[in-house]
C-alpha cells in the first residue's frame, strides 16, 4: 500500500497537517468559489447587524427615551427594524450560500471518491472491505459537507462574532468589558475542560456508530444465511449489545454536552451580577460615562457573547470530525495501486490491434499474489486468431489467474501477456477490456432493467439485444420475466445462479468482442441451457479467440485444443485424443474428475472482484 | 415489492407511539425545563429590580434629602444580586435535568426503533429481499432513523421550550403591561399560518432527499460489488456519470430542503423581531409619557430576549417535524411488512424428527409473480436421498428453501415427520435442516465462529469434526490464528473453493436430521469432492439427503429422482424408472452419459456420488 496516509478509522488528533488537509480540500472548493466567496464576505455583515443592535438600544434608552423623544425614538426604532431585517436576510442568504458551496463540494469529492474507486485494482478489493469503502462514498464525503456548512465557517463567524463583542464592549466601558473579561480565565479552562472530554467521547461515538453500521449491512447481506441457521434471535442480541454501546456512550456526552451548556449559561448571569454590582457605585456616583443605556446594552452583548463559547464545543468537534473524514477520503484518494493504463502515444499501434485479430500469447509469465506462493512459474502458451483452448488443472494450477492476466485485472510479475503481438500494457486499457469479453464465475447484477444489465449503458439496440438473447436461449427468461424493462434485483430476484449466467452470456454476446474468456461459466446452467449456450457460442466463438476454464466435457469437446496446467506451467497441450492416448495427467485427471458431477475450483486464495 | 412514496397513516401514529413510550423521561424533562426556565425567567425581573433600585436611588438622589445613603442602596443591592445567583444555579441545575431527561429520551428512541428495525429485518423472508437493495436498507437504518432521533431529541427540547418559555415569560409581562404584551403573541399566529402553507412543501423536499441518499449509498453499494463487471466490460465512465447523476439529483433535493429552512428561518425570527420592535416603540413611547417605569421596559427586552430563540426554533422545528415524517414513512414501509413467517412456541415438539417430508399440494409465487411451484405433492420417507433436477428456474431452490419455512406456506402443503411446518418453532426446525446454499457466504466473524454458527453455544468439538468433515482441517491448523482467525476485513481471504467447505462444515455441526444440498458442489475440485461426499456418507446414514443439481451422472444410486419443471413435478422415481419411462430425465441422462462415453470408456467411471447414495 503506497497511499501516505493511514485508511483505517482510526482517529487522530489535531496537528500541523490539518492545514494541509484544509489546504487540499481547496480544490475542491475551487469551482464553489462563488457561494463560498459570498457567504463568507456576508459574515461580517451578519456579525455587524448583531452587533449594532445593542448599540441602537442603548441609544434609544439613553437618548430619546431618557429625554422623552418620541420623533427620535421612533427614528433609531427604524434603524433597528432594519438591523433585525438586515440580519435575518443576511443570514439566510449567508447559510443557504454556504450549503450551496458545502453541498457542492460534497458532490464533487463524492464523485471523486466514486471515481477512484473505479480506477482501482482487484487487490485493492481484496484489501479493503466494502463496508469500509462504502462509508468513504457516504458518511465521510457527508462529514465535509457537514464541516463546510455547520462546523467550518460557523466557526469563523463565531469568533468574528465574538471578536466584534468583545470591542463593542471595550469601547462602551472600559471598567464594565475588564469586569466581563476577568471571568474569562474560568470560562475559557472550564469549557476547555468539559470540550477536551466531549472531544474523546465524539471519537468513541463515531467509532461505535462505524460498528454498528458495518455489523448491520452485514446482518442484512447475510440475512438468508441467518434465517436458515436459525440465527436471527442471536443476531438481534449482536446488534443490541453494539447498539447499547454506543447509546451508553451517546448518554455520556448528553451529560457532558448539558453540563456545559449549563456551565455557561450560569456564568452568564453570574457576570450580570458582578456587572450591576460593580456599575452600582460608578451610577450612584452619577459616572457621566456610565449610564443605564450603557449598561443595558453591555447586559445585551454579554448575552450575545456567552452563545458562541458555549457553541464552540460542538463546532470544534464538528471541524474535527470533517477533518477525520478528509484525511480518510485523501488517503484513498493518494491510493495509486490500480492498473496502469498505456499512455504512451503509438495510436498507430491502437489502431492496429483495433482491427483485432485476437492471437493471445503468455510468455514466460510469472505470477503471484503474495510472493512467497507463485501461481504462474514460466506460463508459456501460444493461441491463434480464432483458436478454442480449454484450460484444465487442478486447484491452484493457475487457470483462472491466466484469465485475469489478458484483461488486465492483474499484471504479469514478469514475462508478458500480448495480444496480437502487442504487449497488453501497451494497449489502451478500455480498448483492451472492449476487445475482450468475459463471462466471470460469479454473476453480478446490477438494480435496473434487464437492457441496463445487458447493455451496461453502451448503446446497444433493443433487437441486437434480442438477438444477443435468442442466441443463449434466454429470450424465453427475458419475456417471461416482463421484457427489456422488467427490473431486476440486487440479489437477482426470483432469478436462479442458471438464468443469471444466462443473461451474462448474452451480455457477452452483445458486446461483440473479439476474445472470449470463459471462466467456469458453464457450471450452474442446466444442461438444456447450457446447450443451448453451447451452440450460441460456437456460431460466435467463429473466428473469436476463446480461452476456457472448463469443467465438463462438452464444453471440452468444443474447444480445438486443451491445455493442461500444473503448478503454473503448462505440463500437456493437445485435442482431447491426444491427450487421452498419450495416457499422462489428462487421462488420469479425466477419470477422475469427469466422473462425478463436481465442477473444479477457479479461484486461487481470492475472492472475484 | 414497490414501496409508496406517499405519507402513511401509521407513520404518525408510529411517531407519536414511540414518543409515548418515553413519556416519563419526556415528562420529567419538561418538568424540570419548567423550572429551568422559571428561574430564567426570574433573572431579567431581579435585574429590573436591581436596576429600579439604581435609578429610583439616582432619581431620589437628585431630590435633596430623601436619598437613601449609597451603603444602604448597596446593602439592598447585594440582596437581590445574590438573588440572581441563586436564581442562575438553580435553572443550571434544571437545565442540566432538562437536557439530560430529553436528549436520553431522543437517544432511548433512536435506540428502540433501531432495535426493533434490526430485529423486524431478521424476521423478513425472501419475497421482502427480492426487491430491495442492501444500500437502501441500510440507508433507511441509518440516516432516516438519524432523522427520527433529532425529532426526539433536540426536536422536543425546542418544541417544549418555546410552550414553557412563552407561557413562563409571558405571565410576568402580561402582569407588567397586556397590551405590550399582546404585541409579542402577533408573530406566533403568522406562524401558524405559514408551516400550514409550507409544510407539504417541506415534507416532500425532505422525502425525496432521504429517498436520494439511500439512492446513493446503493449505487456506491453496487459499485464496489459490481467493480469486476464494470471493469471488466470497462464501463467505468458510464457507472461515474450515472453516480454523478444521482449524487448530482442528492445534492439539489436536499438544497430544495434547505433553501425551505433557511426562508424559514428569517421569516420567523424576522416576526419574532418585529415584536421586539413594536414592544421597544410602545413601551419607549410608554416611559415617556411616564406609564411605565423604565425597570419595565428593561424587564420587558429581558423576556423578550428570552422569546428569541424559542421563536426562531419553531420554524426550525417545523423542518425537522416534517423531515422526522418522511424518515418515518420510509421506516414504516418496513415495520408495515409482515414477517411471512411467525416464530411459533417456544417448546420443541414432543416428537423428534425422523426425516420424513411431506409436500401436499404445494404452490408458492413471490410477490404478485407467477407461480414458481404449482401444486406440489411429494412424500419423502425418513433416510431416503433424493436428487432434484430441472431446468433453470424451474423452482428446485424454492422447493428445498420452503423447508426451512423461509417463507410462509398454507397449513398443510409441507409436513416433517408428519407434522405441519407451522407449527414447528422456527429455531428448533432450522437446527435441524441444514442447508449448504448455492453461494458460500460468511461472516466476518473467526472461521470457528462461522462453523459453529448454527449452534446455540460454541462446542469445539463439534466444530473440529465439523471441519475435518468438509477437509478443512489442514488448512485451518495453518492459519495464523487457527480457529480464531478472524475472516475478511484484516483477516485471511479465503478462495471460493475454501469458503464451500466452510459452508459444508458449518451445516454438518448441526448433525442434521434432514440435508439440504442446494446445488453447492460448483467451485470444489473433484478431489475434495470426493473426500467431503465420502465422509458426509458416514455422517449422513440416518439423515434425509436432498441434493438439487443439474449434473446427473453419478446420482444414479438415488432413493428418488425428482424432475421439476416451471414449478410442476413433471417425472419422479429411481434411476431404472425414469430411464424406463423416456422422459425428460432420459433424454437429459442419455445426453450427458453420450458425452462422457465419446470421452472415456464406462469403467473408468467412477460415480461418487454413489457412495453417498448408498
Amino acid at each position: 500500500m503506497r497511499g501516505r496516509r493511514r485508511t483505517g478509522d482510526g482517529e487522530r488528533s489535531w496537528s500541523g497537517s490539518d492545514w494541509n488537509l484544509l489546504l487540499r480540500l481547496l480544490p475542491f472548493a475551487r469551482s464553489h468559489w462563488k457561494p463560498l466567496g459570498l457567504s463568507m464576505l456576508l459574515l461580517p455583515l451578519v456579525s455587524a447587524s448583531q452587533l449594532v443592535q445593542p448599540f441602537l438600544l442603548k441609544v434609544a434608552i439613553d437618548g430619546p427615551i431618557a429625554e422623552r423623544d418620541s420623533k427620535a425614538l421612533l427614528g433609531v426604532v427604524g434603524l433597528l427594524i432594519a438591523a433585525l431585517l438586515g440580519q435575518y436576510l443576511l443570514q439566510f442568504v449567508q447559510s443557504f450560500s454556504s450549503h450551496v458551496a458545502g453541498q457542492g463540494i460534497v458532490h464533487e469529492l463524492r464523485v471523486a471518491v466514486h471515481g477512484q474507486l473505479l480506477r482501482m485494482s482487484n487487490r485493492f478489493f481484496l484489501r479493503n472491505p466494502a463496508g469500509r469503502l462504502l462509508t468513504r462514498c457516504t458518511n465521510d464525503v457527508e462529514g465535509i459537507g457537514e464541516m463546510f456548512a455547520a462546523g467550518f465557517l460557523m466557526l469563523f463567524a463565531d469568533l468574528l462574532l465574538l471578536l466584534g463583542i468583545c470591542v463593542a464592549m471595550l469601547w462602551l466601558d472600559l471598567r464594565l468589558a475588564l469586569v466581563t473579561f476577568a471571568f474569562l480565565p474560568v470560562l475559557v479552562l472550564g469549557t476547555g475542560w468539559f470540550q477536551k472530554k466531549l472531544r474523546h467521547c465524539y471519537r468513541e461515538i463515531r467509532r461505535r456508530t462505524a460498528i454498528l453500521n458495518s455489523y448491520l449491512q452485514e446482518s442484512i447481506s447475510g440475512i438468508r444465511v441467518i434465517q436458515l441457521f436459525g440465527r436471527e434471535e442471536r443476531t438481534v442480541r449482536n446488534f443490541e449489545e453494539r447498539n447499547i454501546a454506543l447509546i451508553s456512550e451517546n448518554f455520556q456526552s448528553i451529560r457532558l454536552d448539558a453540563i456545559l451548556f449549563a456551565f455557561v449559561e450560569m456564568m452568564r448571569h453570574v457576570v450580570t451580577a458582578a456587572l450591576i454590582w460593580y456599575a452600582a457605585e460608578p451610577i450612584l456616583g452619577r459616572d457621566p460615562g456610565l449610564s443605564f443605556g450603557v449598561l443595558v446594552a453591555f447586559l445585551d452583548y454579554l448575552s450575545r457573547f456567552f452563545q458562541p463559547i458555549r457553541d464552540l464545543s460542538q463546532k470544534v468537534a464538528s471541524l474535527q470530525s470533517g477533518l477525520a473524514s478528509s484525511e480518510r477520503i485523501f488517503a484513498l484518494l493518494d491510493e495509486t495501486d490500480w492498473i496502469e493504463d498505456f499512455s504512451g502515444g503509438d495510436r498507430a499501434q491502437l489502431k492496429q490491434t483495433l482491427a483485432l485479430k485476437g492471437a493471445l500469447s503468455f510468455r514466460d509469465v510469472h505470477f503471484w499474489y503474495q510472493q512467497q506462493e507463485p501461481v504462474l512459474r514460466g506460463f508459456d502458451l501460444e493461441v491463434s486468431a480464432g483458436e478454442r483452448v480449454a484450460l484444465l488443472g487442478v486447484t491452484g494450477a493457475g487457470k483462472t489467474t491466466a484469465l485475469r492476466l489478458v484483461n488486465r485485472v492483474y499484471d504479469v510479475e514478469s514475462g508478458q501477456v500480448m495480444l496480437d503481438g502487442v504487449d497488453v500494457r501497451q494497449l489502451r486499457l478500455s480498448e483492451l477490456r472492449r476487445a475482450v469479453g468475459v463471462v466471470p464465475q460469479d454473476v453480478f447484477l446490477f438494480m435496473g432493467s434487464v437492457r441496463h444489465n445487458l447493455s451496461l449503458g453502451m448503446p446497444i439496440s433493443d433487437e441486437e439485444l434480442w438477438t444477443a438473447l435468442e442466441r443463449v436461449g434466454a429470450a424465453e427468461l427475458v419475456r417471461r420475466l416482463g421484457g427489456l424493462d422488467a427490473q431486476l434485483g440486487e440479489r437477482g430476484g426470483n432469478i436462479s445462479a442458471g438464468e443469471r449466467q444466462l443473461l451474462a452470456f448474452a451480455r457477452v454476446l452483445s458486446y461483440d468482442s473479439a476474445v472470449l474468456l470463459l471462466d467456469e461459466a458453464t457450471s450452474n446452467v442446466d444442461s438444456f441451457a447450457e446447450q443451448k449456450i453451447q451452440e450460441a457460442i460456437a456460431t460466435s466463438m467463429n473466428g473469436r479467440t476463446t480461452l476456457v476454464v472448463a469443467h465438463r466435457l462438452s464444453t471440452l469437446r468444443e474447444v480445438d485444443r486443451i491445455v493442461v496446467l500444473n503448478q503454473g506451467r503448462v505440463v500437456e497441450d493437445g485435442s482431447h485424443a491426444e491427450l487421452l492416448a498419450a495416457g499422462g495427467i489428462y487421462h488420469r485427471f479425466f477419470e477422475s474428475y469427469f466422473a462425478v458431477d463436481s465442477p473444479q475450483q477457479g479461484a486461487f486464495g481470492v475472492e472475484q472482484g | 415489492m414497490i414501496l409508496e412514496a406517499l405519507p402513511t397513516s401509521s407513520a404518525n401514529s408510529r411517531l407519536l407511539t414511540l414518543f409515548s413510550e418515553e413519556r416519563r423521561r419526556y415528562l420529567l424533562g419538561v418538568i424540570a425545563l419548567v423550572f429551568s426556565n422559571g428561574a430564567a425567567a426570574a433573572i431579567p425581573y431581579l435585574t429590573k429590580v436591581a436596576v429600579d433600585l439604581l435609578d429610583s436611588a439616582t432619581a431620589d438622589a437628585s431630590d435633596l434629602g430623601t436619598a437613601l445613603s449609597s451603603s444602604e442602596v448597596l446593602n439592598a443591592l447585594l440582596g437581590w444580586i445574590m438573588a440572581i445567583v441563586a436564581a442562575a444555579a438553580v435553572m443550571a441545575f434544571f437545565r442540566v435535568q432538562s437536557r439530560v431527561y430529553i436528549f436520553d429520551g431522543g437517544r432511548q428512541l433512536e435506540f428502540r426503533i433501531r432495535n426493533q428495525l434490526f430485529a423486524h429485518l431478521q424476521r423478513l423472508g425472501p419475497r421482502f429481499y427480492g426487491g430491495l437493495s442492501v444500500g437502501d436498507l441500510v440507508s433507511r437504518c441509518t440516516n432516516d432513523i438519524m432523522a427520527i432521533r433529532l425529532l426526539g431529541g433536540p426536536g422536543v427540547l425546542n418544541a417544549a421550550n418555546t410552550v414553557i418559555v412563552y407561557v413562563v415569560a409571558m405571565i410576568p409581562m402580561l402582569l407588567l403591561d397586556a397590551g405590550i404584551t399582546a404585541l409579542a403573541l402577533m408573530p406566533l399566529l403568522l406562524l401558524f399560518g405559514l408551516t400550514r402553507f409550507i409544510g407539504p412543501g417541506i415534507y416532500k423536499a425532505s422525502y425525496r432527499a432521504q429517498e436520494e441518499l439511500s439512492r446513493l449509498s446503493e449505487q456506491a453499494t453496487e459499485t464496489i460489488a459490481g467493480i469486476g463487471v464494470i471493469q471488466a466490460f470497462a464501463r467505468e465512465n458510464e457507472r461515474q456519470s450515472s453516480f454523478a447523476q444521482v449524487s448530482e439529483s442528492y445534492r439539489q433535493v436536499y438544497l430544495r430542503w434547505v433553501l425551505y429552512r433557511a426562508v424559514l428561518l428569517p421569516i420567523v425570527a424576522g416576526m419574532g423581531g418585529l415584536g421586539t420592535l413594536g414592544v421597544l416603540w410602545f413601551g419607549g413611547r410608554a416611559v415617556i409619557d411616564g406609564s411605565l417605569s423604565l425597570g419595565d421596559l428593561v424587564a420587558f427586552l429581558g423576556y423578550l430576549t428570552l422569546l428569541m430563540w424559542p421563536t426562531v426554533a419553531l420554524g426550525w422545528l417545523v423542518s425537522m417535524w416534517q423531515r422526522g415524517r418522511a424518515a418515518m414513512d420510509r421506516i414504516s414501509q418496513l415495520l408495515d411488512t409482515p414477517p411471512e413467517v411467525n416464530p411459533q412456541l417456544d417448546e420443541p415438539p414432543a416428537l423428534a424428527l425422523d426425516g420424513a417430508i411431506e409436500f401436499a399440494g404445494l404452490s408458492y409465487r413471490y410477490g404478485d409473480g407467477e407461480e414458481v411451484l404449482q401444486d406440489i405433492n411429494l412424500r419423502i420417507e425418513p433416510g431416503e436421498r433424493v436428487l432434484i433436477v430441472g431446468p433453470s428456474g424451474a423452482g428446485k431452490s424454492t422447493l428445498v428453501s420452503l423447508l426451512a419455512h423461509l417463507a410462509a406456506v398454507p397449513r398443510g402443503s409441507v409436513r416433517l415427520s408428519g407434522m405441519d411446518i407451522n407449527d414447528l418453532p422456527l429455531s428448533w426446525l432450522r437446527s435441524q435442516v441444514a442447508f449448504v446454499p448455492q453461494s458460500p457466504f460468511l461472516f466476518s466473524m473467526t472461521v470457528g465462529e462461522n462453523i459453529g454458527f448454527g449452534l446455540k453455544e460454541a462446542q469445539q468439538d463439534r466444530i473440529h469434526a465439523a471441519a475435518q468433515l468438509a477437509g478443512l482441517e489442514a488448512e485451518i491448523a495453518s492459519f495464523d490464528a487457527g480457529y480464531e482467525t478472524r475472516i475478511g476485513e484484516r483477516g485471511v481471504s479465503l478462495s471460493g473453493g475454501q469458503r464451500q467447505r466452510m459452508t459444508i462444515a458449518r451445516a454438518a455441526v448441526l448433525n442434521p436430521v434432514i440435508w439440504v444440498f442446494d446445488d453447492c458442489l460448483s467451485s470444489v475440485d473433484a478431489g475434495t469432492a470426493k473426500n467431503i461426499l465420502a465422509s458426509l456418507s458416514n455422517r449422513t446414514d440416518r439423515s434425509t439427503a436432498l441434493f438439487v443439481s443439474h449434473r446427473l451422472l453419478g446420482f444414479e444410486a438415488a432413493d428418488r429422482i425428482v424432475v421439476l419443471e416451471e414449478g410442476r413435478i413433471i417425472e419422479q422415481g429411481s434411476h431404472l424408472e425414469l430411464l424406463a419411462a423416456g422422459g425428460w430425465y432420459a433424454r437429459l441422462y442419455a445426453r450427458q452419459r453420450l458425452a462422457d462415453d465419446v470421452a472415456a470408456p464406462a469403467e473408468t467411471e467412477t460415480p461418487l456420488a454413489e457412495e453417498l447414495l448408498r
